[in-house]
């Protein structure tokens, strides 16, 4: 008569090594990924072997393949971009800039938006990339 | 009058059941969900950055206009340097061997090159220790972008 009590703590059983696993994955995942953000734009960054660790503590500044703007994922144009800058600049003028730049877009036109915020008064600038895959 | 006894007696019968150990299946479906969103939201993107830095590319300009610069265009499919096509690895070997070492390697982005290849050629020359790089860019490019749109 022992039989039909122990089922259920049978299935129990066999069920927490299962859980076990599960919560390995999750806590993985939590710890291991970042979560993602959404951009306002499709982006594609740039894949280099480079060097530089990125820090995630600076200000973002996302160039897309025609030319749009976003400064902290919001869409913007660029007069305003450059005011705004022009405000943290002048609270913090060692502000990490950081700029995400799509990879299909011309050469010159990040050059020359380089060139306008080192006008602005940029002084730390970063170009983000994506490792390379070896 | 009741003994205090008899209470906790009743007590310990109530919580020893089986039956009050919560279900396991609400929480797995839970945690399920839990792993599936952090699956599908987190991105395990190894992001580098490459410093273009405002104080190297300054220094460099007042030097360059001393001497012969050294510029580099880039284009999609070949690199020349001071108008003569050139191979990576020969580029580098000149490079190498400019003088002063000190005088800076511009990049010019010719017409309409990508910034992956920018950064490709960036890449080498950092990788082979060229040190300080300048980028600039093509006075021709936005004339050439007009006329084609027209």
């Amino acid at each position: 008569m022992h039989f039909p009590d122990r089922r259920p703590d049978q299935t129990e059983e066999r069920i927490l090594p299962l859980i076990n696993v599960v919560f390995l994955l999750l806590i993985f995942f939590m710890i291991a990924g970042s979560l993602s953000v959404t951009e306002p734009f499709d982006l594609e960054p740039p894949a280099s072997r480079g060097e530089g660790e990125h820090e995630p503590d600076s200000l973002m500044i996302l160039l897309g393949q025609d030319g749009q703007l976003a400064l902290k994922n919001e869409l913007i144009e660029e007069v305003a971009l450059l005011e705004r800058l022009a405000r943290e600049l002048k609270d913090k003028p060692d502000t990490r800039i950081t700029l995400k730049a799509d990879n299909r877009l011309p050469a010159n036109q990040l050059v020359r938006f380089t060139q306008t915020l080192y006008e602005a008064g940029v002084k730390k600038l970063h170009l983000l990339t994506v490792q390379e895959d070896a | 009058m009741q003994k205090p006894f008899d209470v906790s007696l009743k007590l310990s019968e109530k919580t020893g059941r089986r039956k009050a150990v919560i279900s396991l299946t609400p929480l797995i479906d839970v945690v399920f969900i839990l792993l599936v969103f952090f699956m599908l939201a987190s991105s395990f993107m190894d992001w580098q950055s490459i410093s273009l830095d405002t104080s190297a590319a300054s220094e460099a300009d007042a030097s360059a206009s001393e001497e012969q610069p050294f510029v580099v265009e880039v284009r999609e499919q070949a690199l020349s340097l001071n108008g003569e096509t050139i191979a990576l690895p020969e580029l580098i070997a000149k490079a190498k061997q400019r003088t002063p070492l000190n005088q800076p390697v511009s990049l010019q982005a010719m017409a309409d090159t990508r910034v992956q290849r920018l950064v490709e050629v960036l890449d080498a020359l950092n990788a082979a220790g060229v040190q300080p790089l300048n980028l600039v860019d093509d006075p021709q490019w936005q004339a050439d972008l007009e006329r084609g749109q027209n």
